[in-house]
């Protein structure tokens, strides 16, 4: 199911969301402000391509809590590995949309 | 507004769960109750959340409506995902159906187009099947009596002393078991008979007296019982037995509750401790019963030939351990006086036992292995050949199949599904055809061949026939299939032509193989004529007595009645008494041990009237009792003097006939009847009454050495066998002979009932063997290499007949083109001629320990195949020759 494809823009908030501490879809949803249609999906399709790793919280810890177990997200090396690498392309970009004149005015 | 704030929200977090739950329908089962499982989580924590713990006003009521919308985005990922996921699958597994669904459409075509030639097909599968069948025949055979390990632990570091000419007597043997440093532990054996008088009728089974130590040393436990005790081969120890499995099944009916029953051997008590089990290899194949060895100065057993025998110590290897032995056998021989010299003890050699017990069988088998192999190249070869010709005539579909845009590599794997399909079936015939005859061959097997009761067509030697079968058909397809598929393809379209439009270069190939074939065949031929020379060489061995129409049986005196000598001699008298009012009974006499039987006696052998040689330094000689009669009965020349007669008797002058060699060594160019021989430097002189002729005492390729002959009244010996002359077919006379027997004792077990015939013929069985299976396969290899020669001079004659009509045409008379078709037919034939005779030349060298009298490089042999193979070569041109000389010149160019 892996394919070389470019992250979009949310695939990097969220896989960004989880790197910076959010475990699961509804801390991600806050933290992203994206709408659960988007993100759910997307962390099934990370976890598809190996960026992710999901697993249930252990009963007794939900017990605990007074709720249903939750199913945590963490990230993987390859994730951070995709993530550095789209975030440095959303930076050229940026820098690039950021520039005062169009390319090309140079020759 | 705190309550209005709540009502929606408990509200549609019930309202939202629903239709999650609802959602959670459309998930793929085997996600669905993680899924569901995760979205009520969420679902249930954002109910949780109290208004003021999210920063997002708007949400905090209508959160769980719009969050549970999401479900819908999430149901269709989850269902694409699963629909990729199918996708896959199928794509993966339509491609290994289309994979398979090919394989089966080649299988079909291919088997359309076998059946489709019958001809071909019988031809190609019946030299495949045996080819296949031979060669698995002959490996089934090869490996359980050479590859496969002995059924002991550690099997390779398991030898004995190979004492050669060397007599080893127990005490010998002895000091060598216990002075060794080289075995541990080290055992002794030597061989006994065992007469099982308990039971069913009284039989007598070859056995051996063992050191107690003999079976911890093979690493064999007993199936029933115990092994022997240590201690238990000392004198006064009860007398303990040991049995095969064999003697348990036929002599007790494999009862379970035997151990620890006495029995009877020879009249004396004995108890069995044990049964083997089936699988036990003896260390000599004839024996059934084991008792310790009783090494006991005073024991009977003390004049009894022993062996040592054990396992290699680690580090120690079979130099160091001769070595070790040829000292101890040196150091007994000074501590003993013998005067013995270190060429005689070098005699003595530490053997594995695998190498003894297989020994030059294990050469002979290796070599009927080689050949059928040979036999199998051939079999491709011809194989090879009948595709090559085929091929040639199914251009046109090969150039149909390329035009349809077939690429070459499919078209070789159909030809080759084709040649696959041969060698399969081919094989399984073969390995079928193998296994059909196998247990009756493996009856028919010489007796020198070990370990055939543990023979069987086992799963090692079906897959080794059928991955040959693979290989064969691998051999014999690649070639033809390139070459089928190399040809021109427009030019097979445009041609109409059989091969038109090709160059005489194309039966390059054909010529190869032709030469490869006659190679092969004359290697094959030429072992087949050595081996068969070599025979030959052995039977004319005139072995110094006429075994035709002698019959030969001996009974077992055993029992209080027999204790003393003059009943045993009584009881002799009565035997040639009755034999000889026997009608059909021409002579009868009787001798301790037959020629050519297992056993023999050697004694000091002393001139009476000269000085006394040195101590130790005895001339020796062969020791036998005959009775008058014998020399008639076996047809043994009376050189000089006369023969022992009914006056010789314990009264009388003792007496003694000799042979001629020691006629010859003791009083050479002197008449030695009249003279005196001691049999032993202190024993009294016997006069020699007579000479007779030499005879072979062991087998037909030993040489004859010096014998004495004793009478038998003046020393009666309780193991006397006896030859009868008879007239009339020996089988029907042995009936007769034992009826004789029967009428003075009925109680004694008659043993080794048989004829002299085959006697001696048993002593050449195993190279009967090898020459009947060598010439089979040499006769083969003369069939297969005449059908091969046949078919491929047919062929190219066919495929060249509109060249020669035109040589007609143009004048060329029948002669000439009888003679063209020849020459250039036989210049493979000669080729591989020469490099058959240079291959047969190295191989015939590793024969040698196999052949008698006969030269590895005999000039009458390396003619003589060579000359048989060109015959029958030319024989198999001239058919298709003779054809092409009587072509009609119109006819064929007509047919153009």
């Amino acid at each position: 199911m892996k394919r070389n494809r470019k992250l979009g823009y949310a695939t990097v908030a969220i896989l960004s969301a989880v790197k910076s501490g959010s475990r699961f879809g509804l801390e991600v949803i806050e933290s992203t402000g994206l709408t659960s249609g988007t993100v759910y999906p997307t962390l099934g399709r990370l976890t598809d391509r190996g960026f992710l790793v999901g697993q249930w919280e252990p009963e007794t810890e939900a017990r605990e809590g007074g709720r249903p177990p939750r199913r945590y997200y963490e990230i993987t090396p390859e994730g951070h590995v995709a993530l550095a690498k789209a975030a440095a392309e959303l930076v050229s970009l940026a820098a690039a949309a950021a520039e005062p004149k169009p390319a090309g005015g140079g020759a | 507004m705190s309550t209005p704030r709540r009502w929606p929200s408990r509200f549609t977090v019930r309202l939202s769960r629903r239709f999650i739950q609802f959602a959670a329908l459309f998930v793929p089962r085997h996600r669905r109750v993680d899924w569901q499982r995760e979205w009520l989580a969420e679902l249930w924590q954002l109910g949780k959340q109290s208004p003021s713990s999210t920063n997002r006003d708007n949400r905090s009521t209508l959160g769980p409506v719009a969050f549970s919308l999401g479900v819908i985005a999430h149901v269709r990922w989850e269902r694409n995902r699963q629909n990729q996921i199918s996708a896959d699958k199928t794509r993966h597994s339509r491609g290994a159906a289309t994979a398979m669904d090919s394989l089966l459409k080649d299988i079909k075509y291919a088997f359309r187009g076998l059946v489709r030639r019958p001809g071909f097909t019988a031809v190609a599968l019946l030299t495949v099947a045996l080819g296949i069948g031979a060669n698995t025949a002959i490996f089934s055979l090869v490996n359980g009596v050479v590859f496969k390990p002995l059924p002991f632990e550690n099997p390779s570091r398991l030898v004995r002393v190979w004492p050669d000419q060397l007599f080893i007597g127990n005490g010998l043997a002895t000091y060598l078991h216990n002075n060794n440093t080289v075995f541990e532990p080290a055992a002794m054996w030597g061989r006994g008979l065992f007469l099982l008088t308990g039971g069913r009728d009284p039989r007598e089974y070859r056995g051996a007296y063992v050191s107690t130590d003999h079976f911890d040393m093979l690493g064999v436990k007993p199936l029933l019982g115990r092994g022997f005790l240590p201690g238990e081969e000392t004198a006064g120890a009860d007398r303990v037995l040991i049995l095969s499995h064999e003697v348990w099944n036929l002599h007790f009916g494999a009862d379970p509750t035997v151990i620890g029953r006495d029995v009877s051997v020879a009249g004396a008590p004995y108890t069995i401790v044990g049964v083997l089990g089936p699988d036990h290899q003896p260390i000599e194949s004839d024996w059934k019963i084991w008792a310790p060895i009783n090494i006991d100065a005073n024991s009977w057993q003390r004049h009894m030939g022993s062996n040592v025998n054990g396992r290699l110590r680690p580090g120690v290897t079979i130099e160091s351990a001769t070595n070790e032995i040829q000292r101890l056998v040196l150091e007994y021989s000074d501590l003993r006086g013998w005067g013995m010299s270190a060429a005689d003890a070098e005699a003595v050699h530490v053997v594995t036992l695998e190498e003894w017990l297989v020994g030059d069988v294990g050469a002979g088998l290796l070599m009927l292995l080689g050949a059928v192999g040979l036999v199998l190249l051939i079999a491709c070869a011809n194989v090879a050949n009948l595709l090559l010709a085929l091929g040639g005539g199914r251009a046109k579909e090969v150039a149909v199949r390329f035009a349809l845009g077939a690429g070459r590599g499919r078209v070789v794997r159909l030809f080759l599904t084709e040649s696959a399909m041969l060698g399969l079936v081919g094989g399984l015939v073969g390995v079928g055809a193998a296994a059909a005859v196998f247990r009756l061959a493996v009856s028919h097997l010489p007796p020198q061949i070990p370990r055939t009761h543990t023979l069987a067509l086992d799963a090692t030697v079906l897959v080794f026939g059928l991955s040959l079968s693979l290989l064969a058909s691998i051999l014999f397809g690649v070639a033809p299939a390139l070459r089928a598929t190399s040809h021109d393809l427009t030019l097979h379209l445009k041609s109409s032509g059989p091969g038109a439009g090709v160059g005489r270069s194309r039966f390059r190939l054909n010529r190869g193989l032709v030469a490869t074939e006659v190679a092969l065949s004359v290697m094959l031929t030429v072992a087949a004529v050595l081996m068969v020379r070599s025979f030959w060489q052995l039977r004319s061995v005139d072995p110094g007595f006429a075994p035709e129409q002698v019959v030969t049986m001996r009974a077992r005196l055993f029992g209080p009645r027999y204790r003393d000598n003059e009943t045993v001699l009584q009881y002799h008298r009565d035997v040639h008494a009755a034999l000889a009012a026997t009608p059909g009974v021409v002579d009868v006499g009787g001798i301790s041990i037959l020629p050519m039987t297992p056993g023999g006696n050697t004694t000091d052998c002393i001139v009476a009237d000269r000085l006394l040689p040195p101590e130790g330094q005895e001339p020796g000689c062969g020791y036998r009792v005959v009775s008058p009669g014998y020399r008639e009965a076996m047809g043994i020349s009376l050189v000089a003097g006369r023969d022992f007669d009914a006056g010789d008797r314990a009264d009388g002058i003792p007496v003694v006939m000799i042979n001629e060699t020691l006629a010859g060594a003791a009083w050479p160019g002197e008449d030695p009847v009249g003279r005196q021989l001691k049999l032993g430097r202190a024993a009294p002189g016997l006069t020699v009454i007579g000479i007779l002729g030499d005879v072979r005492q062991s087998d037909l390729k030993t040489s004859v050495t010096a014998q004495v002959y004793v009478p038998f009244e003046q020393a009666p010996t309780n193991k006397f066998q006896y030859a009868v002359k008879v007239r009339g077919d020996p089988r029907v006379m042995l009936g007769r002979v034992q009826d004789a027997f029967k009428s003075v004792d009925r109680s004694l077990p008659l043993v080794q009932v048989g004829t002299v015939s085959d006697v001696v013929g048993n002593t050449m069985a195993d190279t009967r063997f090898f020459t009947a299976m060598l010439a089979v396969f040499g006769v083969l290899a003369l069939i297969l290499g005449a059908v091969g020669v046949y078919g491929v001079m047919s062929y190219i004659v066919s495929q060249e007949i509109r060249d020669v009509g035109i040589r007609v045409a143009l004048g060329a008379g029948d002669t000439r083109v009888l003679h063209d078709v020849l020459r250039r037919g036989l210049a493979p034939v000669v080729v591989g001629l020469v490099v058959g005779l240079g291959g047969a030349l190295g191989g015939s060298r590793i024969m040698s320990s196999l052949l008698f009298e006969i030269s590895t490089i005999d000039p009458v042999t390396f003619v003589s195949a060579p000359v048989l193979l060109l015959l029958v070569a030319v024989v198999a041109m001239y058919i298709p020759a003779r054809r092409a000389s009587r072509v009609d010149p119109i006819q064929v160019l007509r047919a153009e």
